[in-house]
């Protein structure tokens, strides 16, 4: 059973990973242009401003700026009349049926069940179960940081680890968290899809899978990639198929448990905008475009509150 | 000849610190310093024990609206929202979206920190543009719970005061995100009928706001 179950899972997988891949190609060749995470005919100018940039973050370093470093392509600029560069959203049938149902789903149904848990399941005890998993899933951040060549925030991972399973009791208190690192350290971006990313594979166009959400066809191999690599999927035994199901089952309840603040600011994003479908295609866009280089960008602005 | 030298030692020293004392003058009124002045102000009256209170809260909120309307310069937000077209609209058209995209943004505004819970905000950063006439504020606000969500103002040098024109919440700037939704309600329909949707959904966050507990 375990010989014949291990290998499908596996096949199952690669096959899954390869049509995605593909999928992948043909989307992002399709859009090249508009998909791409960057601007391109921005780039000389956007050079030549940021030099022009940290001369002028020096002389304005001593009313609190910091340093603006030469990899930010930030150039404050006006929103003008240009176009944005916005996703590619070919499938928006497929996405606005998926994400009316999404958006039925989260709001009269797991909402009312989530705030009957959080009633039932004090906030130390949600807690708890929040850092043994985010614990166990330490491994797959670790890998995602060595591929992306983050080695200091491979190693920060890595010591978190180990303190927060052995001194931490197996993850359940996240002792580690209010330590001071010596590099600026962030959790976001150590998924496969941002390693995609730093790669240079494009985004592909916009997707939305029914109950995982928003979606873009990179992020969902990286997804795919991230599960299959995820111990809940091959730390229990027997491994197979019937693991993925309790995998997923393992992911969703871990989702579920800390869904409240997802919830509150979907429901606000959602409440202040005039076409939900857009306002939350933009918004996952620019977040997932945020994570990349996210620890080079915080280096900027290091999270303690600079002298006045 | 030490009189002399001891003359253009204390000289060269007091230019010293004319110099820095008028650099200081000139970098105190700076965009952070305006963007924290008016984050204070409103975080002081949300933590008023009457605002908790329905009754006693529509003068609190009409304190924050004032201090907010010192910093957020919301005709510079509807212009950036609307991008190419907004040359197509009439200058009544322009008027009247302005007006009905400021309540919309006020409203959105109140009603989310209307769940204002010690949230701590801290100040990390303040860059300037080449020509500093624009700055990028960055602060993170901390929530009870220890979850950090960075904010940044785009702020731009108006009438000799710094504004605010844009709130980039986890990289989500909010003026492209109205942005990219306003783009697509013109892709089908006209300038009117933006105008109503936005009235309409401001009118809606208004009744919101008056609502909730």
């Amino acid at each position: 059973m375990t010989m014949n179950t291990r290998p499908r899972a596996f096949w199952l997988i690669l096959v899954l990973s390869c049509m995605l891949a593909i999928f992948l190609a043909g989307c992002a060749g399709k859009n090249a242009g508009s998909a791409s995470d960057a601007a391109p005919p921005a780039i000389a100018e956007d050079v030549a401003k940021n030099q022009a940039k940290a001369g002028a973050a020096l002389s304005s370093s001593a009313a609190g700026g910091s340093l603006a470093s030469a990899g930010a392509a930030d150039d404050f600029e006006d929103y003008g009349d240009e176009d944005e560069p916005v996703i590619a959203d070919p499938l928006q049938p497929w996405n606005r049926f998926w994400f009316k149902f999404n958006d039925v789903l989260l709001i009269d149904v797991v909402k009312p069940v989530h705030k009957g848990y959080t009633a039932v399941v004090p906030q130390p005890f949600r807690n708890g179960i929040s850092n043994v998993f985010h614990n166990l899933k330490a491994p797959v951040r670790i890998v995602n940081r060595l591929l992306q060549g983050e080695f200091a925030q491979m190693w920060v991972e890595i010591g978190r680890f180990i303190v927060n399973s052995t001194l931490g009791g197996g993850g359940l208190l996240d002792i580690t968290k209010k330590d001071r690192v010596l590099v600026p350290f962030s959790e976001e971006g150590a998924d496969f899809g941002t390693t995609l990313s730093v790669w240079g594979i494009g985004e592909g166009c916009y997707i939305v899978w029914p109950f995982l959400g928003p979606s873009t066809l990179r992020d969902t191999v990286g997804f795919v990639g991230d599960e299959a690599a995820s111990p809940f999927f091959w730390g229990a035994k027997p491994r197979g198929p019937v693991n993925a199901w309790a995998a997923s089952g393992t992911h969703g309840g871990m989702t579920f448990n800390d869904l409240g603040s997802t919830i509150s600011a979907y429901e606000t994003l959602v409440g202040s905008s005039l076409e939900p479908y857009i306002a939350v295609r933009d918004a996952y866009v620019s977040l997932r475009r945020g994570m990349k280089n996210k620890p080079a960008r915080q280096e900027e602005n290091p999270a303690q509150p600079a002298l006045k | 000849m030490r009189t002399i030298l001891n003359f253009c030692l204390v000289l060269l020293l007091a230019a010293g610190i004319l110099a820095f004392s008028l650099a200081g003058a000139k970098a105190a009124p700076g965009p952070r310093d305006a963007l924290e002045k008016v984050v204070e102000q409103v975080i002081d009256t949300l933590k008023q024990p009457g605002y908790a209170n329905p009754a006693t809260r529509p003068p609190l909120r009409d304190k924050i609206v004032s201090a907010v309307d010192t910093v957020f310069d919301f005709s510079e937000f509807s212009a950036r929202t609307v991008g190419a077209k907004w040359q197509g609209f009439s200058a009544d058209q322009q008027r009247r979206f302005d007006e009905a995209f400021a309540r919309l943004l006020l409203a959105t505004y109140l009603n989310s920190v209307q769940g204002y819970n010690g949230e701590k905000v801290d100040y990390v950063g303040e860059k300037l543009s080449p020509k500093g006439d624009r700055a990028e504020v960055s602060t993170i606000v901390t929530a009870s719970s220890g979850k950090a969500i960075p904010v940044s103002y785009r702020m731009m040098l108006k009438n000799g005061k710094w504004v605010a024109y844009d709130v980039i919440i986890e990289n989500v700037s909010l003026i492209k995100n109205y942005r990219s939704q306003f783009k697509e309600i013109l892709l089908k329909g006209n300038p009117e009928e933006l105008i109503k949707r936005v009235g309409e959904k401001a009118a809606e966050a208004d009744k919101q706001t008056a609502k909730r507990p």
